[in-house]
């Protein structure tokens, strides 16, 4: 255990890391904090013009022996204003004010560098140096860090209203011009203090992964902050940490690091993440499967006689292997068992779960043709694809919309709430023989073609057939709406194949 | 008692072109007023001038008999949708409660009157079981009413309701109506922004408005052919106007055919 703990201890050992430690803690947490502002504001590129356009700040101050964070914090300001300034008044838009003054500013200071220092120099103002940051740095750098959290904290709620919505801010008597300079202020400041750390060229990443990585992970202003400074920070010890064991530079080892976690967020975000959602996709698609599985079970066992696999697997469609793999699942989840030979039987549960589904299959049938108005032959695959989402306390709810009907619109009796599924007298209409007549009671439902053609010819639960000839493999209907023989005249004629008929179900008169 | 909303007079300009010229009316107190006219007449101009964004030319409000400034408190402003970027992470109690944001004071924390205050404005508007969604999630219908809470939250007297039906389906439309009545009745006074024509019965005033206020009564009065014409009439009609801005609404089409424009019957 001390041998562990030893390898976090041992680099404190030198001053230099340890103010090193606390200079990247520092720079973590305010970039984090003030960037997040940035986030939400759209203004990354804000961040990137103004940690460029302190440069010149900078080469000017070098010169005249200045302290570098005033120079710094100057021209970041001006430039933050000018960038205002250009896109208020011409016709200029932000982005491209932005990369014409930060780009200008970052050319200026190089020419003055280029007069006055060594290129040591130029490295490390642009790719920072926290290992060289003195008492004074690191003095200001906290001083800067302080100022930060403490601002947006005591003016947290005024802050999110002008960040989320500037012109209701503005009407309800918010200074939001102040709000709007306070934050440039804050921002110039964090990326001038953080020049020690990683550099004009890295601030950047200070300002923006850690707010992202945030952003992936929550769904509240003030809780994406607080996270997002909490990554910005672990990014910086754990940045400086590898830097020191691996003989890496220190600012690309900590933007490395907070890289590292936008990269782990964005894949493995509870709900939002890449690895999530290719989860769920799969678990949906397989309670689909599973679901329209017992569903067929349930069609083919009638009350219960078990079902042998390859006529599952002929009603299905599914391959020998996968159809395995999905009865497999359903008995351990105790739906089905396997009678002898290669029989399945649904067991109760099972058939509870099938009957819901069909309940819920059928009840959106209803609502989807007589509230949303849906034509009665295209309701089937919608209601299908929301039967599997559709929880028991829903299926309720919906049925008590519509007043507990008792058939789908295609005369198929919906299952109760309780799953019993009423029994059925009807008969296949091919059944019947000439001059025979039957009352539909239902149609069945998959195929929209042949619905259509029903519906246009009358035949719909409620309507008469006549059977008035068969030939071939054909049936002669006359379709009338009651069984009187003297209105024959209001009735019409059509013609069913056979195979067609089948999917007709009357009860004989 | 001083109207809820009274315009004297205003005239206001962008870039040296007048925008609205001589807007006069008054709203009392306790009505659901619509300012209707096509795109770019002005209402939103409008809008931001009685909420003191931009300066007049000329001319004066005043909301309940004083100064915008003066009355901050009392006057709520519910943008349309697309002011705020809706991606922005935050739930729906959490931009109620922004309505509080100026009655708080600094430094401090939302009271649990804060939070009574939003829990009631949510429940006003049928959203408080959708109080911790986030509001990434809502439809354009929800958003709208997530304003309306807002506003209510403030405890505003006076509502500004800048194009709430754009984008929303006509059942959320009726909801938003209803809402409106419901406020009415308890004496507040609610100022709807409009372009289109439907539903403008609901109003128990109608301010027709396309650079000046053509007709200013209730619907049933101000829906006149020659009202329609002279605010929906396309761009000469405006035309029209600039140069004699004193003329009488229906005077300058009196020598018009009847049953021009897209409107006339």
């Amino acid at each position: 255990m001390a041998v562990d703990l030893d390898v976090f201890v041992e680099p404190l050992r030198y001053p230099f890391m340890a103010r090193a430690l606390l200079a990247g803690l520092s720079v973590g947490i305010a970039g984090a904090v003030i960037g997040s502002f940035l986030f939400v504001r759209r203004w990354s590129l804000l961040g990137d013009a103004i940690s460029h356009a302190v440069l010149p700040g900078v080469a000017i101050a070098y010169l005249f022996s200045w302290p570098y964070f005033w120079g710094a914090l100057a021209t970041a300001l001006l430039t933050a204003v000018g960038i205002g300034f250009v896109e208020r008044n011409t016709r200029i838009k932000s982005d491209a004010a932005m990369g014409i003054l930060f780009i200008g500013a970052f050319a200026a200071g190089l020419a003055v560098l280029s007069r006055v220092r060594s290129s040591v120099d130029v490295f490390h103002i642009l790719f920072g140096n926290v290992l060289g940051v003195s008492q004074g740095d690191l003095l200001l750098t906290a001083a800067v860090g302080a100022g930060v959290v403490l601002l947006v904290g005591a003016l947290f709620k005024e802050l999110q209203l002008w960040a989320f919505d500037p012109v209701t801010a503005q009407v309800s008597g918010l200074p939001v011009g102040f709000l709007h300079y306070l934050v440039l202020v804050l921002l110039s400041a964090t990326i001038v203090s953080a020049l020690r750390a990683v550099g004009i060229v890295l601030a950047l990443a200070m300002l923006v992964t850690p707010p992202a990585t945030a952003y992936l992970l929550t769904r509240r202003f003030s809780e994406m902050i607080v996270l997002a400074a909490a990554i910005g920070a672990l990014s910086s010890v754990v940045g400086l940490y590898l830097s020191f064991y691996l003989d890496l530079a220190s600012g690309p080892a900590m933007v490395l690091v907070a890289t590292a976690a936008f990269v782990l967020a964005l894949l493995l975000a509870p709900e939002q993440g890449l690895v999530a959602r290719g989860v769920q996709r799969l678990r949906t698609a397989r309670q689909v499967a599973e679901d329209d599985l017992l569903k067929a079970l349930h069609e083919l066992s009638g009350r219960g006689a078990p079902v042998r696999l390859a006529a599952l697997q002929a009603d299905t469609g599914l391959g020998r292997s996968t159809l395995r793999r999905l009865v497999r699942r359903l008995r351990r989840a105790g739906l089905v068992e396997f009678g002898p030979g290669d029989e399945v039987r649904l067991l109760e549960p099972g058939v509870r779960r099938a009957r819901d589904l069909i309940r819920s299959h059928r009840l959106w049938e209803r609502y989807l043709t007589d509230v949303a108005g849906m034509p009665w032959e295209s309701v089937h695959q919608e209601a299908h694809r929301l039967e599997h989402l559709t929880p028991p306390g829903l299926a309720a709810e919906l049925a008590t919309e519509l007043g507990d009907p008792a058939r789908d619109p295609h005369g198929a009796p919906i299952p109760t709430a309780t799953g019993e599924l009423p029994a059925t007298d009807d008969v296949a209409l091919d059944g019947l023989g000439a001059g025979q007549r039957g009352l539909v009671m239902r149609v069945e439902d998959e195929d929209p073609v042949l619905l259509r053609r029903l519906k246009e010819a009358g035949i719909v639960p409620g309507a008469v057939v006549l059977v008035q000839r068969r030939e071939g493999r054909a049936l002669y209907l006359q379709v009338g709406d009651d069984a009187d023989d003297g209105r024959q005249d209001a009735a019409s004629t059509c013609r069913l194949r056979d195979d067609e008929a089948a999917r007709v179900r009357v009860r004989p008169a | 008692m001083p109207a809820a909303l009274e315009v004297d007079n205003l005239s206001v300009a962008y870039h040296h072109r007048l925008v609205l010229r001589g807007v006069s009316f008054r709203c009392p107190s306790g009505v659901v007023m619509g300012v209707v006219g096509p795109n770019g007449a002005g209402k939103s101009t409008l809008f931001k001038a009685i909420l003191g964004l931009v300066p007049p030319a000329a001319g004066s409000v005043r909301l309940f008999g004083e100064t915008v400034a003066r009355q901050r408190r009392r006057v709520a402003y519910v943008p349309q949708r697309e002011q705020v970027d809706w991606d922005f992470p935050a739930t729906v109690k959490d931009v109620v409660m922004m309505g509080r944001v100026p009655l708080c004071g600094w430094l401090r924390r939302p009271s649990p009157v804060d939070h009574e205050r939003v829990d009631a404005a949510l429940s006003e508007v049928g959203m408080a079981e959708l109080a911790d969604r986030p509001i990434g999630q809502l439809s354009g219908g929800q958003q709208q009413r997530v304003f309306i809470a807002r506003a209510l939250a403030q405890g505003a007297d006076l509502l500004l309701l800048d194009e709430p039906f754009v984008g929303v389906d006509a059942a959320t439309e009726a909801v938003i109506y209803r809402i409106m009545g419901r406020l009415r009745d308890q004496g507040k006074t609610i100022v709807v922004v409009n372009h289109d024509l439907s539903a403008v019965d609901r109003y128990d005033l109608v301010a027709l408005v396309n650079g000046r206020l053509v007709a200013l009564g209730p619907p049933s009065e101000v829906f006149t052919p020659d009202n329609l014409r002279a605010t929906y009439g396309g761009r000469l009609a405006i035309l029209d106007r600039v140069e004699s801005p004193w003329h009488p609404a229906s005077g300058a089409h009196a020598a018009g055919r009847p049953g021009e424009g897209p409107l006339a019957p």
